[in-house]
C-alpha cells in the first residue's frame, strides 16, 4: 500500500462513518408514529434509504421523528437542508421518495406537488 | 595520556578518564563507605552507603562517572546524617545480633557501623523470621542477616559463572535464592566453590560449624581472581 | 443500501465488566428480530469515558447517549428509538447538576467541557477495524512523514510543539528523541511504556484499548525520525483487552504494509512486539522495564547513562508513555503552532486524567493543561456525591500528593502541582471528600510503594517499610509527636538517597499530607482520635438503642458474631471485644440505628 492507496481507502472509509461526524448537509426526517408506520412510513423510509446508498449521498442522512398530528396526510417526511426553509410532503410513497432524492436532494428544486408545509 | 582534574573534600585531583568517583577516592586514599561494592565485581549502587555530593546532588560514588571538573564532597553532614540513617535502617531490618554471629568481629556491617557512628537504632526494628536454610554439606545461609547487597549473586554470576544466586520477591519480601528457590543442598548449579561466603559481608552466608566470632572471610579473593584472570 | 443508525457500544474494560456483550447481544437480537440488519448498525469502540454510568450507548446520528443499560432494554430502545425515532428517555444521561435529560451527547457537561485529542477516536470507532481509523486520518501523519519530511524535520516538530513526557516527569519529548537520535549504536529500538501501575490510573488502558492504531502510529513516526527497526510494547499483563487490541491492530497494520519490511512503500522498514509485564510496578521506572523487556529481573540501576544512550540491549532506546505517543500523529499532521495554542505555556497542549474517589462521574476525561481543578472536579466530573465537601485531591499516585481544598483552583499543570507539593504523574486524579482520613490516605499509598518497592536499594526498600510501620502506630492510635519528626527524617533520606523515582517520590503522599493536613496527623498521636472515622481502631461501632428494631439484619450480617439480640425485641448490642470494626451492621441497618463513635473501643478482655 502507498499513501495514495491509503488516501483513496480514506476516501471511502470517511462515507462509512459519517453519521458519526454530526456534519450531515441533508437530514430526511420520517413520521413513524404509529399512524405513521400504519400508512407505510417503513417502505418509504426504505426507499429513501435504498435511493441515498445507490446515489452514495454521503452527506444524508435519514431520522425519525413521532407523529406530527398531521394523520390524515401521513406518511410524513421532512426535508432539512442546511440553511434552507424546511420542506415537509405529504402522503409519501416508495416512488414519490426516489423523486424527492433524485430532483430535490441532488438536484436542489423541491418536488412542489408533494409539498404540505414549508417552515424556516 | 589523557587526564581529568576534579576536586574530592577540598583537594585537587587528577585521574583517568572513565573511572567511577569511589575509585579515583580510593587511589587517592579518600576513605568512602560501601557495602554493596567489591572489587573484582560490576558495580550496582544497592546500598547507597557510598553517597557523595556533586553540584548539590547526591550520587552514589560507585556507579557515577567521575568527569572533568567535577567538584565532589564525600562528609557532609548531610551525608553522614544519611549514611547513619540508612545503616539503622539495615540493621532494622534484619537480626543482627553480634554477641551470636560467627562473623562478629569480621563483619563489614559491624566496622560500618563504628566508622560511622551509630550507637544505637531509633527506628523500628522488623524481627524477621526466615528459616536458615543449612541443606549445603559445607555453608549455611541466615537470612535474617543478609543485607541484599548481592555480592553472593554478582560473584556467583560474574566469576564463578554458576548463577547459583538471585533475587526473589520483591520489597521487604526480597530475598537471595538458590536455583529457582531450591534449598541450597538441593542447588543443581551449585558447584560449592564457596566464594559467596567469602564476600558476603555479614553472617548470613558462613561455613557450618563455625562458633560465634569465629568467622573471618576472605573478601579480596574476588579481586585477586579477577585480576589473574585480566592478566592471561 | 448505507445504514441509518451508527449504535457505538461502549466496549472499554470497564463496561467489558458491566457485561457490554450482553447488551450488545440483546441488540442484536431485537434489531433483527425487528428487521433493521441492513439499517441499523452496531459499532463495537474503546471507552467513552463515564465508566461509572456504564453500559453505554451512544446512537448516531442524534448523538443520543444512553447509560447504565441492560439486556432488557435492548427491545424498547429498538423498538421505540431505532424503528419509531423515539429516543428511551429514561435511559438517556440526566445531567444531576442541571437537572436536565441529555437529548444529545454533546448536551452533557461532562463531555461539553472537555477536549478531546489523543482519545479523539476513544469511544467514536471501532478499535478493531484500521478502516475506521484510517477514516479518521489515520495513519496519513506517517504517511506524511515518510514522504515529504526528514528525520531532522520531524524531531524539530516535536522539539517546537514543546510536548512534555505524559508519564508524569514531563520531561521534553523532543529531547528525548534528539538525544536519542544523536546516539551511536549498531541498533536503535522505540519503546512504549504501557505499564500502567498507579492505583486510581486508567488512561493508558483506555486509549491502548480504544485507539491502539494511534500508539502504533506514533511509535512508527519516532522510528524513522531517530533511525529505529524495532519496537516494544510494553504492557501489563492486567491489561488482557488492551494486548487483543493491541494484536489485532498490529496484524493488520502489518497486513496493510504499514508496519514490516516497506511501510507504505517507501523502503522503510519497522517492526513492534508486544511485551507482557508481570505485574511489577517498578516495571514503569523505564530502566527497571528495560531491563524486563530483556528477560532481566526488573530492577532499576542508577542514571546516567540514560536509555537514549545505553537502553534496550545497550543499545540507544527512545521509551515514552503511551499518550506522549498518542499525542505524535496530531502534532505532524497539525504542527507545532496548533499544539502549543492549547494548555498553557510551559505545558502545552491537553492531558488524559482518570477520575476516580468520591466524585460523581468516575471516569477518562481529556482536557487543555492549564484546566482548574475546580472545571475537573465540579464541572466535568459532577462534584462531589451526597452533598459531601472536598477535602482534598490526590494527584500522581503513590509517586504524587495530596492538593488540599482551598488550592482547587489551582490550574493544571507539571509546575503548580509541584510547587503544591504534589506531582502531574500519569493522571490518576483520586478525590477525597471529609469522610476520608488523610493519614490513612498516606498510608494507604505508602503501602503500596512499600509493596511494589524492588528491594534492591536499602532506603526503599526498608526505609518505606519503617515509614509505615510508624503510620500503623500513628492510626493505631499509639503514636507519638516524635514519630512525626521521625517519618521526616526517614522521608528525607529516602528522598535524597533512593536510587530510583519509585523510592524517591514514595513518601510524597505522607510529606504533603503532613504539610497540609499536619492537625490530623496530631489529632491521632495527641487524642488518639480519627474525627474522618476511618482509622479502625479509633473508632467504636454502637447501637443507638432507641432507633433499633430489632429487625436481626446486623446480627446476619456480622461476620464474627459480635452482635447479640432476638427479633423484635429491641436493642441489639454489639459486643465490642469482639467486634473487628468491619462496619457491615452499619452498612445493612435500615433504620440507622448502628452509629460510628469516635475513641479506642474498651480493652479486649479476651486477650486480657
Amino acid at each position: 500500500m502507498k499513501l495514495e492507496d491509503l488516501r483513496k481507502i480514506r476516501e471511502r472509509a470517511e462515507k462509512d462513518i459519517s453519521l458519526r461526524r454530526g456534519d450531515a448537509r441533508v437530514n430526511v426526517v420520517i413520521g413513524m408514529g404509529t399512524s405513521g408506520i400504519a400508512a407505510g412510513a417503513r417502505n418509504v423510509m426504505s426507499a429513501f434509504l435504498d435511493e441515498i446508498g445507490k446515489r452514495d449521498l454521503a452527506d444524508t442522512i435519514v431520522t425519525q421523528t413521532g407523529g406530527r398530528g398531521l394523520a390524515s396526510s401521513e406518511p410524513i417526511v421532512e426535508l432539512h437542508i442546511k440553511n434552507e426553509p424546511v420542506v415537509v410532503y405529504g402522503e409519501m410513497t416508495d416512488d414519490k421518495a426516489r423523486r424527492v432524492v433524485a430532483e430535490h436532494i441532488v438536484n436542489g428544486s423541491p418536488v412542489s406537488e408533494y409539498v404540505i408545509e414549508v417552515r424556516d | 595520556m589523557e587526564t581529568i582534574t576534579l576536586t574530592i573534600d577540598g583537594r585537587t585531583i587528577t585521574a583517568a578518564p572513565g573511572q567511577s568517583i569511589l575509585e579515583v577516592a580510593e587511589a587517592n586514599g579518600i576513605r568512602i563507605p560501601t557495602l554493596c561494592h567489591l572489587e573484582g565485581l560490576s558495580d550496582v549502587g544497592a546500598c547507597r552507603l557510598c553517597i557523595v555530593e556533586v553540584a548539590g546532588q547526591l550520587v552514589p560514588s560507585c556507579t557515577t562517572q567521575a568527569v572533568d571538573g567535577a567538584d565532589i564532597k564525600t562528609q557532609t553532614d548531610t551525608i553522614k546524617v544519611h549514611r547513619r540513617m540508612i545503616l539503622e535502617l539495615l540493621f532494622a531490618e534484619g537480626n543482627h545480633v553480634c554477641s551470636f554471629c560467627a562473623s562478629s568481629g569480621g563483619c563489614e556491617l559491624q566496622d560500618l557501623a563504628c566508622e560511622l557512628e551509630m550507637h544505637s537504632v531509633t527506628v523500628p526494628y522488623s524481627y524477621p523470621r526466615n528459616r536458615i536454610d543449612a541443606t549445603h554439606p559445607w555453608f549455611l545461609i541466615d537470612r535474617d542477616r543478609c543485607v541484599l547487597c548481592g555480592r553472593c549473586v554478582r560473584t556467583c554470576a560474574e566469576v564463578e559463572g554458576a548463577h547459583t544466586w538471585g533475587f526473589a520477591e520483591r520489597g521487604s519480601s526480597a530475598r537471595v535464592i538458590t536455583d529457582l528457590a531450591a534449598d541450597w543442598g538441593e542447588a543443581e548449579s551449585c558447584t560449592s566453590c564457596g566464594k559467596c561466603v567469602e564476600v558476603c559481608p555479614t553472617g548470613a552466608i558462613v561455613l557450618k560449624g563455625a562458633s560465634n566470632a569465629e568467622m573471618r572471610k576472605d573478601s579480596d579473593l574476588v579481586a585477586r581472581l579477577t585480576e589473574r584472570r585480566d592478566h592471561e | 443500501m448505507p445504514h441509518r443508525l451508527d449504535v457505538l457500544v461502549c466496549s472499554g474494560a470497564a463496561c467489558v465488566s458491566n457485561h457490554t456483550a450482553d447488551v450488545r447481544d440483546a441488540l442484536q437480537s431485537a434489531i433483527e428480530a425487528h428487521g433493521l440488519s441492513t439499517e441499523v448498525r452496531l459499532v463495537e469502540t474503546g471507552c467513552m469515558g463515564p465508566c461509572e454510568l456504564g453500559p453505554i450507548l451512544l446512537v448516531y446520528p442524534e448523538g443520543a447517549l444512553y447509560i447504565r443499560v441492560t439486556p432488557d432494554d435492548a427491545n424498547e430502545i429498538v423498538e421505540e428509538h431505532f424503528l419509531k425515532g423515539r429516543p428511551v428517555q429514561r435511559l438517556l444521561w440526566e445531567d444531576p447538576a442541571a437537572r436536565r435529560i441529555a437529548e444529545e451527547k454533546k448536551q452533557v457537561a461532562f463531555f461539553e467541557r472537555q477536549e478531546k485529542v489523543v482519545l479523539s477516536n476513544c469511544g467514536t470507532i471501532d478499535p478493531e477495524d484500521l478502516q475506521e481509523y484510517i477514516a479518521t486520518g489515520g495513519y496519513e501523519a506517517l504517511g506524511l512523514a515518510l514522504t515529504e519530511r526528514q528525520p531532522e524535520e520531524l524531531i524539530q516538530i516535536v522539539l517546537d510543539s514543546k510536548l512534555r513526557g505524559r508519564g508524569g516527569a514531563g520531561f521534553p519529548t523532543g529531547l528525548k528523541w534528539q538525544l536519542a537520535a544523536r546516539a551511536e549504536g549498531d541498533e536503535k529500538y522505540i519503546v512504549c511504556n504501557g505499564d500502567e501501575g498507579d492505583p486510581g490510573a486508567f488512561m493508558d488502558r483506555a486509549l491502548l484499548e480504544g485507539d491502539p492504531h494511534a500508539v502504533i502510529e506514533g511509535m512508527t513516526i519516532a522510528a524513522y525520525a531517530i533511525g529505529a527497526a524495532k519496537g516494544f510494547i510494553y504492557v501489563r499483563a492486567e491489561y488482557p483487552l488492551a494486548i487483543r487490541r493491541l494484536e489485532i491492530a498490529i496484524d493488520q497494520a502489518r497486513a496493510s504494509g504499514l508496519l514490516g519490511e516497506d511501510i507504505l512503500e517507501t523502503g522503510f522498514a519497522f517492526d513492534v512486539e508486544i511485551r507482557i509485564g508481570a505485574g511489577a510496578f517498578v516495571c514503569g521506572e523505564e530502566t527497571a522495564l528495560i531491563a524486563s523487556i530483556e528477560g532481566q529481573r526488573g530492577m532499576p540501576r542508577t542514571r546516567p547513562p540514560y536509555p537514549s544512550d545505553r537502553g534496550v540491549f545497550g543499545q540507544p532506546t527512545l521509551i515514552n508513555n503511551v499518550e506522549t505517543w498518542g499525542n505524535i500523529r496530531h502534532i505532524v499532521l497539525r504542527g507545532a503552532d496548533w499544539f502549543r495554542s492549547i494548555g498553557t505555556e510551559s505545558s502545552p497542549g491537553t492531558k488524559v486524567f482518570a477520575l476516580s474517589g468520591k466524585i460523581t462521574n468516575t471516569g477518562i476525561v481529556e482536557v487543555p493543561m492549564g484546566t482548574t481543578l475546580r472545571e475537573l472536579i465540579d464541572e466535568i466530573g459532577g462534584g462531589i456525591p451526597d452533598g459531601k465537601a472536598l477535602k482534598a485531591v490526590q494527584t500522581g499516585g503513590p509517586s504524587g500528593g495530596c492538593i488540599p481544598a482551598q488550592h482547587i483552583d489551582t490550574p493544571i499543570d507539571y509546575e503548580s502541582l509541584k510547587e503544591l507539593g504534589a506531582f502531574m504523574g500519569s493522571g490518576g486524579v483520586i478525590v477525597l471528600d471529609e469522610d476520608d482520613c488523610m493519614v490513612g490516605i498516606a498510608k494507604y499509598f505508602l503501602e503500596f510503594s512499600c509493596d511494589e518497592s524492588c528491594g534492591k536499594c536499602v532506603p526503599c526498600r526498608v526505609g518505606t517499610r519503617t515509614m509505615l510501620s510508624i503510620l500503623e502506630r500513628i492510626t493505631d492510635g499509639r503514636g507519638t509527636l516524635g514519630d512525626l519528626e521521625q517519618l521526616q527524617m526517614l522521608a528525607d533520606t529516602i528522598r535524597s538517597t533512593s536510587l530510583c523515582g519509585l523510592g524517591q517520590a514514595a513518601p510524597s503522599p505522607v510529606l504533603s499530607t503532613m504539610k497540609h493536613f499536619r492537625e490530623e496527623y496530631e489529632e491521632h498521636v495527641q487524642t488518639a482520635t480519627c474525627s474522618a472515622k476511618r482509622c479502625k481502631a479509633l473508632i467504636r461501632y454502637e447501637i443507638d438503642r432507641a432507633a433499633c428494631k430489632a429487625c436481626d439484619l446486623c446480627r446476619k450480617a456480622c461476620p464474627v458474631e459480635a452482635i447479640e439480640g432476638t427479633p423484635g425485641e429491641p436493642p441489639y448490642t454489639i459486643h465490642e471485644s469482639v467486634c473487628i470494626q468491619c462496619g457491615r451492621c452499619f452498612d445493612v441497618c435500615p433504620f440507622d440505628a448502628v452509629r460510628i463513635e469516635s475513641g479506642k473501643k474498651k480493652q479486649n478482655e479476651v486477650e486480657g
